[in-house]
């Protein structure tokens, strides 16, 4: 009841879920969706604006512009779920084995931590991109070892702090076993914030790899994603700019949803916080 | 303060270290290295190759190779670029001034712009303001700013006719002040964008706080007038957790700076970067890396010291960072 009443009073973040819903919805039935196959070559339709052939106008090669962002979206989202996932995975895991482990574990992980945060994910990104053959699979794992840095600190952090709260104490003065006291009380509140920071973390992961795709580092082409589209939309922008236009859109509203998503979690799981 | 500054010093050495190392492993070990495309070329002869690998002492050991590298490069010899045949050094450090105008002048756009609006988005207590703020906050880090300045260029450069269209400075004319800022211009406003209403959110969210504290209420009592109480009483203060928060946004911020780089054609580290790698010249890549790395440890440092200085409270090792 609290719950729902709180998230009426968070509209942005009810809109932003629903224009995710239909982001994700246009990408998962883009197949039959699309009005044509996202491939299909037309050379009689070339570069024709929007509204004339397709809804969203064509490409160089008389590509259906819609037809593509709708197959680019599946491309686009669930590489930014995936490195998500793999990303609070890893940093979950090392981030828990420092805080709980601490010593030369926590020195170590910490030193990594520290060293990754300190150059950018997306230059690390374009090296690991000229020198590896890049399939999205890979991209995921490359990005995702960039990105489990953030989580591992959130992860750790949390659980140096809350093994010094008063009721973890209280529960080791009754006799609770560590196993126990890790299950009950330490995990259930670290997931909040994890939950979190991985919602944002998609929304990182799509960014980068738009901003990656657009320098020309992204996966290779018959792999279509929004970042791809706008790489290849460069050398015709001021002639047709509908073919950059909605790509970046695409990123926008994505990305911009997913935050607010974030957002309106963060709020939810911890009315304390402003 | 000294040795809280000492403490700090090494600690940032000791990071730059590690951060050398990992690099050094991730660009040297994955096969496709430089001498692999030598001898990917069907006319190399095997002798040919394996005199290039000795050269570039490619042929020693990978932690060998490194320490013949650190020492090196410690003493600025940063080797020489495949492409360009010529030092590193120079290649890098003539872009650097470029990449710390823009992401200087990005910086500064946004704080001014951000202090001036939270100021007055508390000042005001416009619930309807505050709340705008906050969304826009969320926006400007969801836009991706090699679309925006591709727009941005599109309008003003292109059809509009209004901005240059990329560059630094018109090529031709002599350098004046004039044309160096209007070059600028579009850049630093795409890259500043992104953090206007962040600032704003903070600014915003520090002087709400500060302002319920009570030497305000003092002040208030005092007669101070409304004005002197917020810009200087009240700021200062909601503006010390900005300096934390600026600090850690750096190498977002110089990832930002590298993306308008190569859509505003400026000649920074973004570009050489890009292109370094798009001709696997590992020693560039390897020298703009660390410049990066240099840039954002020398920048934690500084926002470590900064806050120190303003908040002496701060204490080494605090509980649970």
């Amino acid at each position: 009841m609290t719950a729902r009443r709180r998230l009426r009073a968070a509209p942005l973040a009810v809109t932003a879920a629903g224009c995710l819903a239909l982001l994700a919805l246009g990408a998962l039935a883009a197949p039959w969706l699309a009005p044509r196959p996202p491939d299909a070559v037309d050379l009689r339709v070339v570069l024709r604006p929007p509204g004339v052939v397709g809804w969203l106008g064509t490409d160089d090669v008389g590509r259906d512009v819609l037809s593509r962002l709708l197959h680019a979206g599946r491309g686009s989202l669930l590489l930014g779920l995936g490195v998500a996932v793999v990303s609070v995975g890893l940093g979950g895991l090392l981030g828990a084995l420092a805080g709980y482990l601490r010593g030369s574990v926590d020195a170590a992980v910490s030193a990594a931590v520290d060293a990754l945060l300190s150059i950018p994910t997306l230059a690390l990104a374009m090296v690991a991109a000229a020198f590896v053959q890049l399939t999205p699979w890979r991209l995921v794992l490359v990005l995702s070892f960039l990105s489990w840095t953030t989580v591992a600190r959130l992860v750790r952090g949390q659980i140096l702090s809350l093994a010094q709260w008063p009721f973890v104490e209280a529960a080791r003065a009754l006799g609770a076993s560590r196993p126990r006291i890790l299950a009950r009380h330490i995990v259930p509140n670290v997931l909040g914030p994890v939950y979190v920071a991985g919602t944002l973390l998609v929304a990182h992961a799509i960014l980068v790899e738009s901003a990656l795709s657009f320098l020309g580092f992204g996966v290779p082409p018959p792999t279509a994603t929004w970042g791809g589209m706008l790489h290849s939309a460069q050398v015709h922008f001021a002639q047709a700019p509908w073919l950059g236009v909605f790509p970046g859109l695409a990123i926008l509203v994505a990305v911009a949803s997913i935050n607010f998503l974030g957002e309106g979690l963060r709020e939810l799981l911890d009315p304390r916080g402003r | 303060m000294l040795r809280y500054a000492g403490r700090r010093v090494l600690e940032a050495g000791a990071r730059l270290f590690v951060i050398s190392l990992l690099l050094f492993l991730v660009l040297q070990v994955p096969p496709g290295g430089p001498a692999d495309i030598f001898a990917a070329d069907p006319s190399a002869s095997p002798e040919a190759v394996a005199r290039i690998r000795a050269l570039w002492g490619l042929d020693r050991p990978v932690l060998v190779q490194y320490g013949v590298w650190l020492r090196r490069a410690v003493s600025g010899d940063w080797g020489d670029s495949f492409s360009e045949r010529r030092p590193v050094a120079t290649a890098v450090l003539e872009r650097v001034p470029a990449t710390l105008l823009l992401t200087g002048s990005a910086l500064a756009f946004s704080l001014g712009a951000g202090v001036l609006l939270g100021t007055v988005a508390a000042a005001t207590r416009h619930r309807g303001l505050q709340g705008t703020v906050q969304a826009l906050a969320v926006v400007g880090m969801s836009v991706p700013t090699f679309w925006s300045g591709t727009l941005v260029l599109l309008a003003f450069a292109v059809y509009l006719r209004w901005l240059p269209a990329g560059g630094m400075a018109t090529i031709g004319a002599g350098f004046s002040l004039g044309d160096r800022l209007l070059h600028l211009l579009g850049p630093t406003v795409v890259l500043g964008s992104v953090y206007v209403a962040q600032w704003t959110r903070y600014v915003q969210a520090g002087l709400a706080e500060v302002l319920r504290e009570d030497y305000i209420r003092t002040a208030r009592a005092n007669g101070v007038p409304e004005v002197a109480l917020l810009l200087r009483h009240a700021l200062p203060n909601a503006a010390i957790p900005l300096v934390t928060i600026v600090g850690l946004e750096i190498p977002r911020l110089l990832a930002g700076a590298m993306v308008t780089e190569v859509v505003f054609a400026w000649p920074g580290l973004g570009r050489l970067l890009t292109a370094g790698l798009l001709t696997r010249d590992y020693p560039v890549a390897m020298g703009v890396l660390m410049m990066l790395a240099v840039a954002v440890v020398l920048a934690n440092l500084a926002t470590d010291l900064a806050y120190r200085w303003i908040d002496p409270r701060v204490q080494l090792a605090g509980p649970a960072r």
